[in-house]
């Protein structure tokens, strides 16, 4: 060991310590450095001339909309997700269009005028001259091809349940039938006859939904053929429809971006140059990103942000009825959740008033029942729910665990709880957890997965616990109680009973209004007392939108035609 | 320089090394502030004091500061301070493990590699070389997804052998995919690090000498060589902590760490940053746990750089 004179301890410490402030004040000013010069880039390239994007984007007439999540599909015969259903129908356009302010009004689309028989179970539409995006005219075949490939039983499509009010789709769809007993042909190019199972006075609304859209056959057919479900038609750079827009632009987990189509039938009337779809999950972000002024109307602010929301943007903020509830399903393929009493002891163990008071803070009300009110019949909640306060019901649902073999949480298998990563759900689901080992004495643990992953677990039955919901798909009650058919392509419990499906059955054929909703009680209370699902609240939709845009109202199943909605120039800030 | 009396005893060269460490007072207070923290995660929740991090209060969310909740309550109005200590003994315990099992991979197989030579070390190297150019992250959750299922039925096996309560069984074991995962696939810049300078020690005369004297391999790769690699190792370890730190934050962050109502500071950090406007002190204290102790582990490593690396420090 040497040691060099003069250098004495005190010097070695010193020097030491400066060295190492120097270097840890360095490694911070590098870091400062670094985000102050990404912060710059960031408001350089954000408002270079002092406007945010979405000024920018106002002022080119591109509307930009939070949507959720990254689409799974733009096939509308692959596509379950609302998501992808706002898409969609921004690309395609049915037989008829909805109207931008009041819900169940329709206007003419694809088709010009139609007309039914007596009973309203026969239809005839006659379509207008109109031509898909590549100039092919759009035909009444292209609307038979589109219903033939969704039911097609080779196809497999999850939404086909969706045609059955078509005379003879549900036996072609399951392959009891040949394609030619379905009730749909093309008498010419320009006119399409619809025969159905019965009266379906209702059936406008139905046609407004996404799996009615007609396919460009030519093109399909080109890409690949009818029962390709890897056909490459919905990629860009092959989109061909007939919509108000053409898909223009995707870049994954940023923006899905969809322009005007010059060869749709009113380009004249549509009234923005273009929408943006970005897909965040997280309303945190979505709810910051709009304050920060990259949106124009966002998708959802999750409850805990609901006072600042009101208290920073008060003007922007929105809170509409929504045809939606949110519940949990039960995969009743697996023990312990094929035992009813267990399904029951878990739902009964749930204090909704609590969760919807404390978590989910008003953006919704409690429910006990699958069907939200607005349309159709007043749903009941199941015999073991009425009455009574909660802590009987949780002592019921003791009971009812006890007696399914399992006192006090005793042996109960660990189950697990599956969630989207989204804010509510999460939080919601903790609460669940914390409520169920506090019941029951049971314990849950949460998955929380990408929005994808979640939906293919879901579909394909690899969970216990999935956390759902469902939107109307037309506003009728008949959208939430269809559901639950045994074997029903958005079922995914398992559940199916043959009383439930003979109510369904029957209320499809059946012609008024009042023995149709008859029928549809009695299947849902038949549900709901098997409790293969566990209804929470039906929600609102609380989201930001700016002031300034004209065109877009209250809709309660939120189908709004985004050709409608207009940008004001320029936009306050 | 004459030797006298006093030097002729000799300092060892981790003499020397404790030494200067003990001069650099940031290295020591990064020692004692971790040191800390790691007795405050893993004792304080002991006292009865101490709220259960897991039970919710609707009545009280994001409460304020107050005695009985000295960082307030989050969302669901469970007590923060609790969930920071929680949270800490996770992500203390994930650096610690992780570490530890990269460590002894890396060590190993880097010795093996450097020592044995030839083909052999080609070989290892090359599949070193492909390990490094598959992307971490995504063997991390491959990884972790497909041990997942093991390690419940390791859990419910020692929850009916054992019989202790599942709450605190199912935290810890749940964590081992990420323990094994993390570790398996985080010794590759170590092994290479070991391997160098196995070779360069390798052609040491003293080694020479070693080997001239007819001692085994093994003696000579552990009483030889191994101890003098030690200090570069230290140094790579307490440098690879926070990263290995980072990397549980970013899996919990995706769902595949920690899974709720446990929390280690990343899910905490990443639940607070959603309400950083609505109630800051969510984000607040546990990113300044979190921060201090990477930075405390950033100091200590940096310190012990300087205190062991001879050449560094002499002047």
């Amino acid at each position: 060991m040497t040691r060099r004179p003069g250098n004495g301890k005190g010097d070695e410490v010193s020097k030491n310590l400066r060295k190492q402030v120097e270097t840890g004040i360095l490694h911070v000013v590098r870091g400062m450095g670094i985000m102050a010069a990404l912060l710059g880039a960031m408001v350089l390239t954000g408002c270079g001339d002092g406007k945010n994007s979405a000024e920018k984007f106002a002022e080119q007439g591109i509307l930009i909309i939070g949507n959720n999540a990254e689409p799974q599909s733009l096939d509308p015969h692959k596509a379950t997700a609302v998501a992808d259903g706002k898409i969609i129908s921004t690309l395609l356009e049915g037989l008829v269009r909805p109207d931008a302010q009041e819900e169940g009004r329709v206007h003419p689309g694809m088709a010009e005028r139609w007309e039914h028989n007596a009973d309203a179970s026969e239809w005839t539409f006659y379509l207008r001259e109109a031509a898909w995006s590549d100039g092919k005219p759009v035909r009444a075949q292209d609307f038979v091809y589109a219903y033939k490939r969704l039911l097609h039983p080779e196809f497999a499509g999850r939404y086909a349940e969706m045609l059955y009010p078509l005379k003879g789709a549900e036996a072609y769809n399951k392959g009891q039938a040949s394609w030619e007993a379905v009730g749909v042909h093309a008498a010419d190019e320009r006119t399409l006859r619809l025969t159905l199972n019965g009266p379906t006075p209702h059936l406008l609304q139905l046609v407004l939904h996404f799996t009615w859209y007609p396919l460009p056959e030519h093109h399909v057919e080109a890409c690949g053929g009818m029962l390709d479900r890897s056909s490459r038609w919905t990629q860009l750079g092959h989109w061909v429809g007939n919509g108000a827009y053409v898909y223009s632009g995707h870049r994954f987990n940023d923006f899905l971006s969809v322009s005007p189509n010059p060869r749709y039938w009113r380009a004249g009337e549509v009234r923005n140059r273009g929408i943006r779809f970005l897909p965040i999950v997280n309303g945190y972000t979505e709810t910051r990103m709009y304050i920060g002024g990259k949106l124009h109307i966002t998708n959802n602010v999750p409850p805990e942000m609901l006072a600042r929301a009101c208290a920073v943007v008060p003007q922007h903020f929105c809170q509409d009825p929504y045809y939606c509830t949110i519940f949990y399903r039960l995969n009743t393929a697996r023990p312990p959740l094929n035992d009813v009493r267990v399904r029951r002891a878990l739902s009964l163990a749930i204090d909704r008033d609590t969760l919807v008071n404390k978590v989910v803070r008003g953006a919704g009300k409690a429910t006990g029942v699958f069907t939200p009110p607005g349309a159709g019949y007043a749903a009941e909640p199941p015999s073991f729910m009425r009455g009574g306060s909660q802590a009987e019901r949780e002592a019921l649902a003791r009971h009812l665990l006890a007696e399914a073999g399992y006192a006090g949480g005793k042996n109960f298998p660990v189950l697990e709880l599956m969630t989207t990563s989204r804010d509510v759900q999460r939080v919601m689901a903790e609460t669940i957890q914390a409520m169920w080992k506090d019941v029951l004495g049971i314990h849950v643990e949460i998955r929380s997965c990408e929005w994808t992953a979640y939906k293919s677990a879901q579909q394909s039955m690899q969970y216990d616990i999935s956390s759902s919901s469902w939107s109307g798909d037309y506003l009728d009650s008949s959208t939430f109680v269809e559901l639950w058919r045994s074997g029903g392509g958005n079922n995914c419990t398992g559940w199916g009973n043959t009383e439930c499906d003979a109510a369904i059955q029957a209320a499809r054929v059946s012609g008024h209004a009042a023995e149709r909703n008859a029928h549809l009680r009695r299947a849902e209370s038949i549900m709901l007392e098997a409790q293969p699902v566990i209804p929470l609240y039906t929600s609102e939709r609380t989201y930001l939108k700016h002031p300034g845009i004209s065109g877009w109202y209250p809709l309660m199943l939120d189908n709004h035609p985004l050709d409608a909605v207009q940008l004001p120039t320029p936009v306050q800030p | 320089m004459t030797p006298t009396k006093a030097y002729s005893q000799g300092n060892s060269l981790w003499q020397d090394a404790m030494r200067r460490l003990r001069n650099n007072r940031a290295a020591v207070a990064s020692l004692v502030f971790l040191l800390l923290v790691a007795l405050a995660c893993f004792l304080l929740p002991l006292c009865p004091f101490i709220a259960n991090p897991n039970s919710t209060n609707l009545d009280n969310i994001a409460g304020p500061c107050c005695w009985e909740h000295p960082f307030g309550t989050d969302q669901l109005g469970r007590d923060l301070l609790a969930r920071v200590l929680y949270g800490g003994r996770i992500s203390l315990l994930v650096g610690a493990v992780a570490t530890g099992v990269s460590l002894l991979v890396g060590l190993v197989y880097g010795l093996l590699s450097g020592y044995v030579g030839g083909r052999t070390d080609a070989f290892m190297m090359r599949t070193v070389d492909v390990l490094f150019a598959l992307p971490f992250i995504v063997l991390v959750i491959v990884f972790s997804l497909s041990i997942e299922e093991p390690v419940k039925e390791l859990t419910a096996w020692l929850v009916e052998t054992t019989g202790w309560s599942r709450e605190s069984v199912a935290p810890i074991l749940g964590l081992v995919p990420l323990f094994i995962a993390i570790g398996a696939l985080g010794w590759l810049t170590l092994a290479r690090i070991v391997r160098t300078q196995t070779l360069e020690i390798k052609a040491q005369e003293y080694v020479m000498a070693a080997r001239s004297l007819g001692l085994g391999h093994m003696r000579i790769l552990f009483r030889h060589i191994a101890p003098n690699l030690l200090g570069t190792v230290v140094v790579y370890t307490t440098l690879a902590v926070p990263g290995i730190m980072l990397t549980e934050s970013t899996l919990s962050f995706i769902g595949l760490g920690v899974k709720a109502p446990n929390s280690s500071w990343g899910t905490l950090i990443k639940e607070g940053a959603d309400r950083m406007e609505v109630s800051p002190e969510l984000l607040l204290f546990p990113s300044l746990f979190f921060c201090l102790t990477l930075l405390a582990l950033n100091f200590l490593g940096d310190g012990l750089r300087d205190a062991i690396d001879p050449k560094s420090a002499k002047d």
